[in-house]
């Protein structure tokens, strides 16, 4: 039997575009947050050893950590990486490329930890110099 | 000092470690700095010139680091500048454009090679006077930024009358933001904003205190060489490095040599400047040209060596 019903009550719709509409409303800021620059913080045996602006990395380099196991990092601009370990499961490297802010890679055997942090977004001073 | 200082300690004891900030900073006016108050350390010296007195070892460091400073610039920065301070007296109710005369009277005075210190005491010559009036509020951020060691506080930013600590870490974000005043602007406008960690700013402006006679207007920041307002292509200078003094110091110092002749003065104690000219260029040494940004569509940031 045939059924004259539309598929969609206009309800229905209504309800689809609300939806939408918040799908939208709760993304956005992950999308504006991309803007923000993110900053690499390098840590040895819980302690912090480096700051690096990846945004402000003009050229590519490495970074040996000086550890037991051997740590190398590789710094590119906007993004940083363990690229290779002398450690045994080598996760850090499975970790692979780091950029957004949260973004974490560890290495256990060796006691290092690189975390992305995000630079507060320029809009509002912390305090005024004159 | 006469100063507003305003402070944001992110710790626990804020309130306590606040309180013996506000205390440190009167001990250092009575006891060290101010030429106002009687039996400060500057007091005596400069009423017994030409001769030693015994002083407080922290005033010995500050006159030591001072006179450092003078040698670098070729005098454009001088402790020895009383004379000419209180003759314009510009701040106060009292300001006035000396005759010619007084200012060359007064200037006679002026030589920070004429200052001597021997162990824990200090002579300046006869007849001249010593003024730490600029290096005050940034001599103040070096013992607050003590205090805060002390306390193992993680964090804070302070302002002593705009000259600035930010210190330790910015628990809310990565680095500390700092404003820029705008030169041109009201005192809450600022131009360009400064990721920096853990440091002291200090800025140096025409816009600050002024005076005006017969249509002029006078600024404070005396030059040691004419007597007169420094007469600079710059609207202001803020110095960034890792002492209060010296970023008072040499704020005022590069306020009077301008741009092109600060830089090598700034290398000199691994300082960095933004240097803002009456045309709105925004210049920035090399080591802070990737923390800056501008705020205000008026200035151009000029990426200077």
């Amino acid at each position: 039997m045939k059924s004259n019903k539309p598929f969609l009550k206009r309800a229905d719709i209504i309800l689809i575009v609300i939806v939408i509409f918040i799908c939208i409303v709760l993304f956005l800021p992950n999308f504006l947050n991309r803007n923000s620059s993110a900053v690499a913080v390098v840590y040895k045996n819980g302690k912090e050893v480096q700051r690096i602006s990846l945004d402000s990395v003009a050229k590519s380099y490495e970074i040996n950590l000086g550890t037991e196991p051997a740590n190398i990092l590789l710094v590119e601009k906007g993004r940083i990486c363990y690229k290779s370990a002398t450690c045994h499961d080598k996760l850090c490297v499975k970790q692979g490329w780091l950029s957004k802010s949260g973004d974490t890679a560890a290495c256990l055997p060796s006691k290092t930890l690189v975390v992305i942090e995000g630079q507060s977004s320029t809009d509002e001073p912390d305090i005024i110099s004159y | 000092m006469g100063t507003v200082i305003s402070q944001s300690i992110y710790d626990s004891d804020a309130q306590k470690i606040a309180k013996e900030i506000d205390t440190e900073i009167k001990n250092l006016e009575n006891i060290n700095l101010s030429w106002r108050i009687k039996d400060s350390d500057i007091n005596r010296i400069n009423a017994n010139s030409g001769n030693f007195t015994k002083v407080d070892d922290r005033t010995i460091d500050w006159i030591k680091t001072s006179i450092d400073v003078s040698k670098n610039c070729n005098g454009v920065f001088d402790l020895t500048v009383g004379p000419l301070i209180q003759l314009w007296n510009i701040g106060s109710d009292d300001a006035k454009v000396p005759t010619s005369d007084e200012l060359s009277s007064a200037l006679k005075t002026i030589d920070y090679k004429n200052v001597i210190i021997s162990g824990n005491e200090v002579k300046c010559g006869k007849g001249q006077n010593l003024d730490l009036g600029a290096i005050g509020k940034g001599v103040a951020c070096d013992q607050i930024a003590n205090i805060l060691d002390n306390k193992n506080v993680k964090g804070a930013t302070i302002s002593v009358g705009g000259s600035i600590l930010l210190y330790g870490k910015n628990p809310n974000a990565a680095n500390w933001a700092l404003g820029i005043r705008n030169p041109i602007g009201k005192a809450d406008d600022y131009v360009a904003i400064l990721k920096l960690d853990e440091c002291f700013v200090s800025t140096s402006g025409d816009y600050e205190r002024v005076f005006e006679k017969d249509g002029i207007s006078y600024h404070h920041i005396l030059d040691p060489r004419t007597g007169y307002p420094a007469k600079s292509e710059l609207l202001s200078v803020t110095v960034i490095c890792n002492s209060g003094l010296l970023s008072d110091a040499l704020s005022t110092a590069c306020f009077i040599l301008g741009y092109e002749n600060s830089i090598s003065l700034l290398e000199k104690y691994d300082a960095q400047g933004v240097f803002i000219d009456k045309d709105l260029n925004v210049y920035v040494t090399k080591g802070i040209q990737n923390r800056i940004s501008i705020t205000e569509p008026n200035f151009k940031l000029v990426k200077g060596n």
